[in-house]
């Protein structure tokens, strides 16, 4: 299993040790929610994402060598929100992490996920 | 030395109908070359509304699952990256193409911005929301459109109320070729506001 794969499935499963060992040291952490985000504040609203959420898919892959593009589904109990991640991995540690949230369904569906 | 391209995606027939008149205003101005990239499940029906416009796409990515056409777009852009992407309306292949642009940091434009029906089941809308995330500039028809822009956050300067009447493609086009750093960013449509709109206790 290569490192964006042990990321995705880790997360999903709220294996926050998984992720936090894939992870580099200075991974850089970027999303467009209304909330500073640093890796442990990724790896905790990724926690509160996979204990809330009934399912979380990953709809649509692409790979390269260095990284990888993912669209999740996440599905909560009232509806569902779309999340885009753009991954970079060097030396098989994640090193840098985009996340794209639709953020009109993140407030609707889960509320209290991030704080702001 | 060659003009700049930016492939105009459109996956369903409204989006080329819509994204059409864009790319023959582009020519028409000469600062940039559409390449009109047609993909999503029913290729041939797109083809045809853009042939209705007597438009002929250049490129067709192979029907299938709209789970692939992140990785299609990526692999596509790897050996012919445009300058720009501009993608229509709340078109899942727009929201393919957006993604895999972002990626790859091409800018894009996303005509038809804005329009929301507040539904919680629109997974239409769902697209077209994520694709105002990854979206450079937003291309609005009516100013309700950039109202709703503007309370998810997008920067006013990022908005472009470029109409629905017969300039709009040209307003289009102008600031598709300012994204691209070819022109200056077009004067936005002047807003007029009816007369009854104002009126109050009436």
């Amino acid at each position: 299993m290569d490192a964006i794969d042990f990321y995705t499935d880790s997360w999903i499963r709220d294996d926050r040790d998984g992720v936090r060992q894939v992870l580099a040291p200075d991974v850089d952490v970027e999303w467009n929610l209304d909330a500073p985000v640093d890796d442990e504040e990724l790896v905790q609203t990724l926690h509160r994402v996979a204990v809330f959420a009934d399912s979380v898919t990953v709809v649509a892959k692409a790979g390269r060598a260095d990284g990888a593009a993912l669209i999740y589904d996440l599905v909560a109990p009232f509806g569902t929100a779309r999340v885009a991640e753009f991954l970079t991995v060097e030396d098989g540690r994640i090193t840098h992490i985009r996340q794209v949230y639709d953020v009109v369904a993140i407030d609707r569906y889960f509320p209290g996920l991030y704080l702001n | 030395m060659a003009l700049p391209e930016i492939h105009v995606v459109a996956g369903r027939t409204a989006t080329a109908t819509a994204l059409g008149p864009v790319a023959q205003a582009m020519r028409l101005a000469g600062l940039l070359v559409p390449v009109l990239v047609v993909a999503g499940a029913d290729p041939g029906a797109v083809g045809t509304a853009f042939a209705d416009l007597d438009l002929v796409a250049d490129l067709t990515l192979p029907a299938g699952p709209a789970a692939a056409l992140l990785a299609r777009f990526d692999r596509m852009w790897a050996n012919r990256a445009p300058t720009a992407v501009l993608v229509a309306g709340s078109d899942p292949a727009g929201l393919s193409a957006a993604l895999a642009a972002a990626w790859r940091g091409i800018p894009v434009a996303h005509l038809g911005a804005g329009v929301r029906s507040d539904s919680a089941v629109d997974g239409d809308e769902a697209d077209a929301r994520l694709i105002t995330q990854v979206a450079r500039v937003h291309l609005v028809a009516h100013p309700v459109d950039a109202m709703n822009l503007l309370d998810e956050g997008v920067p006013a300067g990022d908005l472009m109320i470029s109409g629905d009447d017969t300039l709009a493609p040209r307003r289009a086009a102008q600031a598709v070729a300012s994204v691209a750093g070819l022109a200056p960013r077009p004067a936005p449509m002047p807003v007029t506001v009816p007369p009854a709109a104002v009126r109050f206790g009436g």
